[in-house]
């Protein structure tokens, strides 16, 4: 049930040919509009030799490199399974894991929870100006992470806007050094999370509340539903397609994200921002420890297949749509 | 005021707010830039002048001339041959039928969940290998390689949105698959080409951790690499030369979005979602 | 190669080529006009303060002595140099000269994959033998696999002299009613910062600490450390001799110590000193943020340009031993590149910014030259007591060096751990174990061979 919004509409011109011509004596062919195989695969050729060489070749060898203990420079050393023992064992690299975890909250939740209600607000409201307000709520996404990074880390600062504001309304007792604080540096990257990620769910969620008929609502309306009921009866079952794209996308960010980490706190203070993509960097590239490193790897790329496979499945039930 | 109309202004109140919240770390950057260098900003301080001191001083100190050289570069290369490649293949997929038609498009899909940190440690060490870190190369082909699983899946879509009865007729004037691809399906494609160009630009553009392995001459380095090591240098003394840094590394992709806005957004997820 | 390498399921890397050496006939000093235009790719591992404006102004002077040589200097901030040095040294196109830092984290490293050039002949040549002392030309000996610090071929040589003490600024100081000459032992100093904390306001800290690199609060603690352990105790800890260890009951009161600092509120409110890094917290004290600042004599000329005559200097008055002690050794060394392709003028450059000639601008920014030969003096009062500061450390033999030299992942741990103790997650017994297991681990590595 392919919807057409978006797609753009087909000449006149072939749907008069499509529909009007006299089909002449063809060979049968049992599949239809069907080239003959070979010439697909020509097709796909290229961009799945530039594909497989550069995605899947180098993850089994991310895979190999974990069963050594090699500083990079010098010659490495076959190690087993000790990599991952130490993945299991070690505090520090257990705990990174939580941390990227604890960053879906902030990444994919609140962000989906804002997209719906804004989107909601959007398609109710009769507010005119939505491709501005669309454009506008869709900014962050755009602007380089390095970029949010410095601009928030500004905004965190101890003497920077975020700490003025407290102060102004008197909760200077809260104001702090935001990013050097243990307990508040994650939550407060994680609200960074929050800020870019919103825009990106309140767009899918408007180009997906579209497509659902408005013979539903009346629907639901003639029942007696309020606008409440309508929303959990109609819209959200209708969008979702869309909120399991949008759990998928913004979950896998909330486990990849290096950027911003890096750029802001580079894991501290201690390692409460520690994340495992940071990881991977330190130890493959700082810490002469690749073999450990690509362990981490392996890891956070299972989980990350892991996680988008169960997010599909329970949620968008109807994947053959 | 009737209920509709507080309904509507509670809406924009609300829009209102986001709209702020969005914005705010923007332009807190912004004026942050627009500073003097000497000016002991705290918080969110409107600056006295608009000068472009900063910006011109960002500007040469940090050699963004050349890091926008090679963003662009790279941006524009990856961008290009991914849909060059993605259209033929999503047209495969799309238009043709093939055995093993599902099995490889699951492949693709993984595509679109692969992070970086998985590859970057071998392509690094291979690249080592043949003498390529530092170069061009070591950051197009990868990213090439992980933007044809979003390209081929976006042109998918398209193509299986034209109707069949095109891909027929053309047939039956006996054209080849390549005659049809050309002639008939591109023209029709190009909103969604270009779309697409647009996104994969903006995504290679922002790339970070691929850069920040590969590139470790001053000479190749992206924007997002250079602005990131300047402002480590500098941001303790001089938090408005940074800002301006930033400024200056995110403002083409954010002019290139204002002018786009429209087909970027109303392109962007009505394809992907119809599957 | 790692491909080949992975088809016949071999291990990965491969052994690295041993660096040839050039016989001293070869050197060459000078006469570096007839090479033509030429660029000198430089990188330095301190792009603030002193160090930053001392390179600038030599580098000039250099190129004006050869018209053609051009010397494009980039400026890195230290703490993520330490992480990106080796990177770029193995980098298709590394630059002919770099820092790089002593210990086991970047220059073993450098050594042990024939990164760099060892430089005897290049010593014999300039006569570095004579200008630097043992002790600090030891900082930067090698053996040929990276092993064994201290003995062995020469591979570096560096600016200054750069130690850890008090900067003060005076005018707080005044008004609270401390004499700087009045402190003679550690206790005296601790009672004085009872007093600063009364006088200053609640939301200043006394102590000006910017620990978000991880690295401030160790310089810190070194010299509090000073108070009760001896210096070669430290030394003979950081070159791994065998029965070394830093668990010792003098590490532990130390650690106790600088944690009741921060509960006193000494180090300002809650956390805010992770949220900044060294450079931040200099550029504020200088901005008059704090009475004191304790940390190294790099950020004197931060100090200097932003408090003008309030700004003093002097070492932590001595413990029981009576010795003053501190964090301190010579500045990062530079090295030259295996992939160089010259050499020769890279050496020159080197000798040029460390050598004698180099002592005028070393000063002007209130640095101490590591060469003893140069013949500068200070000209102004906080160059002076950074000097003298200095000279008493040397003379006492009080230099600890930096303990983060001790392990490729000692700067790490223990700058985590130093951030969990401030903060008071971990007590400073837990501080010490995890110092030390890292230590005992690496100690091992070295010994497997």
């Amino acid at each position: 049930m392919a919807s057409r919004v978006g797609a753009p509409a087909p000449p006149a011109r072939a749907q008069r040919a499509g529909g009007a011509v006299e089909l002449p004596q063809l060979r049968v062919r049992s599949r239809a509009p069907g080239e003959p195989r070979r010439v697909a695969y020509l097709y796909l050729a290229p961009a799945f030799l530039f594909y497989v060489v550069f995605a899947f070749v180098p993850l089994a060898y991310t895979a190999w490199l974990s069963f050594f203990d090699w500083d990079g420079l010098t010659v490495g050393t076959w190690t087993g399974l000790d990599n991952y023992d130490a993945i299991l064992s070690d505090p520090g690299i257990r705990d990174s894991f939580v941390h990227a975890f604890e960053l879906i909250v902030f990444y994919a939740l609140l962000p989906v929870v804002l997209g719906l209600v804004l989107a909601a607000v959007i398609a109710n409201g009769r507010v005119r100006g939505v491709t501005f307000f669309r454009a506008v709520l869709f900014l962050p996404q755009t602007i380089a992470t390095v970029v949010v990074a410095i601009a928030w880390v500004w905004i965190y600062a101890p003497r920077g806007p975020l700490n003025e504001v407290l102060d102004a309304v008197g909760l200077d007792a809260v104001s702090r050094g935001w990013l050097g604080d243990f307990t508040y540096a994650l939550p407060a990257l994680g609200l960074v999370g929050t800020w870019v990620m919103f825009g990106l769910c309140l767009v899918l969620f408007l180009a997906g509340m579209q497509k659902i008929p408005q013979t539903l609502y009346e629907a639901a309306r003639v029942d007696g539903a309020g606008r409440v009921r309508e929303f959990f009866a109609v819209t959200l079952p209708g969008l979702r397609g869309e909120l399991a794209v949008a759990l998928t996308l913004t979950t896998i960010m909330a486990l990849r994200t290096f950027d911003l980490i890096y750029v802001s706190t580079a894991g501290g203070p201690g390692t409460s921002t520690t994340v495992p993509s940071v990881l991977v960097y330190q130890n493959a590239f700082v810490n002469g420890r690749v073999g450990l490193a690509a362990a981490v790897a392996v890891v956070l790329t299972a989980l990350i297949f892991a996680v988008a496979f169960a997010i599909t499945r329970l949620v968008d039930r109807d994947p053959g749509r | 005021m009737t209920e509709a109309r507080r309904e509507q202004l509670l809406s924009y109140a609300v829009l209102g707010v986001f709209c702020v919240v969005a914005l705010y770390p923007i332009l807190s950057i912004v004026f942050l830039a627009f500073h003097e260098r000497s000016d002991l900003v705290t918080g969110f301080a409107l600056p006295d002048s608009l000068s472009l001191d900063t910006f011109r001083d960002a500007w040469e100190l940090g050699g963004f001339d050349r890091g926008l050289l090679n963003s662009f570069i790279v941006a524009a290369t990856v961008s290009i041959v991914t849909a060059a490649l993605s259209t033929l293949a999503g047209y495969a997929f799309g238009a043709m039928r093939f055995r093993g038609s599902s099995a490889l498009f699951y492949l693709l899909l993984i595509g679109l969940i692969f992070p970086y940190e998985a590859t970057v440690i071998p392509l690094y060490y291979v690249f080592k290998d043949y003498g390529l870190t530092d170069s061009y190369w070591a950051l197009i082909l990868p990213q090439i390689g992980l933007s044809i699983p979003f390209g081929t899946f976006w042109m998918r879509a398209f193509f299986r949105s034209t109707p069949g009865s095109l891909v027929e007729a053309s047939r039956l004037d006996g054209a080849s698959s390549f005659v049809t691809l050309w002639r008939v399906l591109l023209p029709q494609a190009w909103p969604a080409i270009t779309t697409m160009i647009v996104l994969v630009f903006m995504w290679t553009w922002n790339e970070f951790l691929l850069a920040l392995i590969m590139i470790q001459s001053d000479e190749l380095r992206t924007a997002p690499l250079g602005l990131a090591l300047f402002a480590g240098a500098t941001r303790s003394q001089d938090p408005t030369l940074t800002a301006a840094a930033a400024v200056l590394v995110a403002l083409p992709i954010v002019i290139v979005y204002i002018f786009l806005q429209r087909s970027f957004i109303r392109g962007m997820f009505s394809g992907a979602v119809k599957e | 190669m790692l491909i080949g390498a992975a088809g016949c399921g071999g291990t990965p890397g491969e052994e690295k080529q041993s660096t040839a050496e050039k016989p001293a006939a070869d050197v060459q000093t000078d006469g570096f006009e007839k090479l033509g235009p030429v660029t000198l790719n430089v990188i330095s591992g301190e792009g603030s303060g002193g160090p930053r404006e001392a390179i600038k102004k030599l580098t000039e002077q250099f190129e004006a002595k050869y018209p053609n040589v051009t010397v494009k200097v980039g400026f890195r901030d230290t703490a993520s140099w330490f992480k990106q040095a080796k990177l770029v040294a193995a980098s298709e196109n590394p630059p002919e000269v770099f820092a790089g830092n002593q210990g086991f984290q970047v220059d073993g490293e450098l050594v042990k994959a024939g990164l760099i050039l060892p430089l005897d002949e290049y010593a014999k040549a300039y006569g570095w033998n004579d200008s630097f002392t043992e002790e600090t030309l030891q900082q930067f000996k090698w053996s040929e696999d990276g092993k064994t610090f201290g003995e062995g071929k020469l591979w570096g040589v560096a600016q200054s002299g750069q130690s850890t003490g008090v900067f003060a600024n005076m005018a707080k100081l005044r008004a609270a009613g401390v004499d700087p000459d009045s402190l003679k032992t550690f206790d005296d100093f601790d009672a004085a910062l009872a007093k600063l904390r009364e006088q200053l306001p609640e939301d200043e800290p006394v102590i000006a600490l910017g620990n978000k690199d991880q690295y401030g609060a160790i310089h810190m603690w070194g010299m509090v450390q000073g108070a009760y352990t001896p210096a070669q105790e430290m030394r003979d800890w950081i070159f791994h001799k065998d029965g070394a260890t830093f668990d010792t009951p003098g590490n532990v009161k130390s650690l106790a110590k600088i944690k009741e600092w921060a509960d006193k509120g000494y180090l300002g409110p809650g956390d805010s000193f992770n949220a900044r890094n060294d450079a931040e917290a200099a550029e504020a004290f200088g901005k008059g943020e704090g009475a004191l600042m304790l940390g190294g004599n790099w950020n004197a000329s931060i100090a200097k340009d932003g408090l003008g005559k309030d700004a003093a200097f002097f070492d932590m008055p001595p413990g029981e031993s009576g010795d003053t002690v501190a964090i301190g050794s010579a500045s990062l060394p530079m090295h030259i590149s295996t992939k160089a392709e010259n050499p020769d003028l890279a050496a020159a450059y080197i000798d040029f910014i460390t050598g004698p000639t180099a002592a005028p601008a070393l000063v002007d920014t209130q640095q101490v030259p590591a060469a003893t030969d140069g013949t500068a003096e200070p000209g102004d009062p906080l160059g002076q007591e950074v000097k003298a500061g200095w000279d008493k450390l040397v003379e006492d033999g009080g230099l600890t060096l930096y303990p983060d030299w001790s392990s490729p992942t000692m700067l790490q741990t223990m700058g985590q751990t130093f951030q969990e103790l401030l903060a008071g997650r971990i007590p400073p017994e837990e501080v010490v174990s995890k110092t030390q297991a890292d230590w005992d681990k690496y100690h091992q590595e070295l010994a497997e061979g």
